[in-house]
């Protein structure tokens, strides 16, 4: 059974690491979405106790709500886009590891 | 010069499936908004004239730096798009970007990250990721590849199912498969994540990720021709 906690944290360095590098920025889009998605719903195969990590914690929450927000602009839909995505990428990335951080408490 | 009014100026183009004709109830409205002030944006998705207006909005430094290397995105709306507000204060710039647009620079990094977006999205699913949400974004890693792939043989295609057609063609696919791959990568993209269809729509996932593997695979010496092209070009 996976540790839910210890799953989305690991998603979220991942998006970390993509953010990095401007030849990644398809990646990382899927990579933050991913990460996203596994904070709203828990990961696939989640043990049967736990609950998605945005059930614990009305701050978790909002700040998945305001990343995904702020996503949806960076990632425009017909373009990689890797000049703004390393202009805003600094602010995403704040926010992400200030998620991975809330999750690891 | 009134450069308040300069910095609020702003063009709409409209592209996609509504300016090529062939919109169907699924359809978007794809619009370009240009300008340096979110003001355009905001015009351009508050105007009643659009069914579900989507919106992507650059300001000219962005437009700038995607010119520089051809982007696809650009090349659509060259092909496809029309003007629907040009800038007042210089009516030609938007155009004449279009019209000197070189070709794309990116098509190997492109293919790499499409590689790279389908190893992640098999592991995800094999893992603890969710299919629904793998399978969406890899929906349009499909559709973006056969774009790619399209350009890079002369054959330049958009929309739903066309760039999958055209590949599909040059590369003597049997029907059945280029229709798998065109139908699947269209359920994927649109199926709101979550609906009870996914059930079914999983069951040929394992086909179709096959497909978009050898669509990838097949697409490594188009880009390797392209390239050399440019290369005996530059």
């Amino acid at each position: 059974m996976i540790n839910t906690r210890r799953h989305c944290i690991e998603l979220l360095r991942a998006v970390e690491a993509a953010g990095e590098d401007p030849a990644l920025s398809y990646q990382a889009r899927n990579r933050l979405r991913r990460a996203l998605i596994a904070l709203e719903r828990g990961p696939r195969g989640m043990r049967a106790a736990d609950r998605p990590p945005v059930d614990e914690s009305a701050e978790l929450r909002s700040r998945v709500q305001s990343l995904m927000q702020r996503a949806q602009h960076l990632c425009q839909p017909s373009e990689a886009l890797d000049a703004r995505w390393r202009h805003d990428w600094s602010e995403v990335q704040a926010e992400v590891a200030a998620l991975a951080r809330l999750l690891a408490t | 010069m009134d450069l308040e009014a300069l910095s609020h100026d702003y063009e709409i183009w409209l592209y996609g499936s509504r300016a090529r004709g062939d919109a169907d109830h699924r359809s978007d409205t794809d619009l370009l908004v240009i300008g340096d002030h979110p003001g355009g944006l905001q015009q351009a998705t508050a105007s009643a004239a659009w069914p579900r207006p989507v919106v992507s909005f650059y300001n000219w430094d962005e437009l700038r730096r995607m010119w520089s290397y051809g982007s696809l995105f650009l090349d659509h709306v060259r092909r496809e798009g029309r003007p629907l507000r040009r800038c007042h204060a210089y009516p030609e710039r938007f155009s004449t970007y279009l019209a000197t647009l070189p070709p794309f620079e990116r098509a190997r990094r492109d293919l790499d990250g499409f590689r790279l977006a389908l190893d992640e999205g098999e592991a995800s699913i094999a893992g603890h990721g969710w299919a629904d949400v793998e399978l969406q974004m890899l929906a349009t890693v499909a559709r973006h590849a056969a774009i790619l792939g399209c350009y890079c043989i002369g054959e330049a295609a958009f929309g739903r199912l066309r760039p999958f057609e055209i590949w599909g063609e040059a590369a003597a696919w049997d029907i059945d498969d280029t229709r798998s791959l065109a139908l699947g990568s269209v359920s994927y993209r649109f199926t709101p994540l979550g609906a009870p269809k996914w059930m079914t729509l999983e069951i040929g996932a394992n086909r179709w990720l096959a497909l978009v593997r050898r669509l990838l695979d097949e697409m490594e010496d188009a880009v390797d021709q392209y390239e050399a092209t440019l290369h005996r070009a530059a």
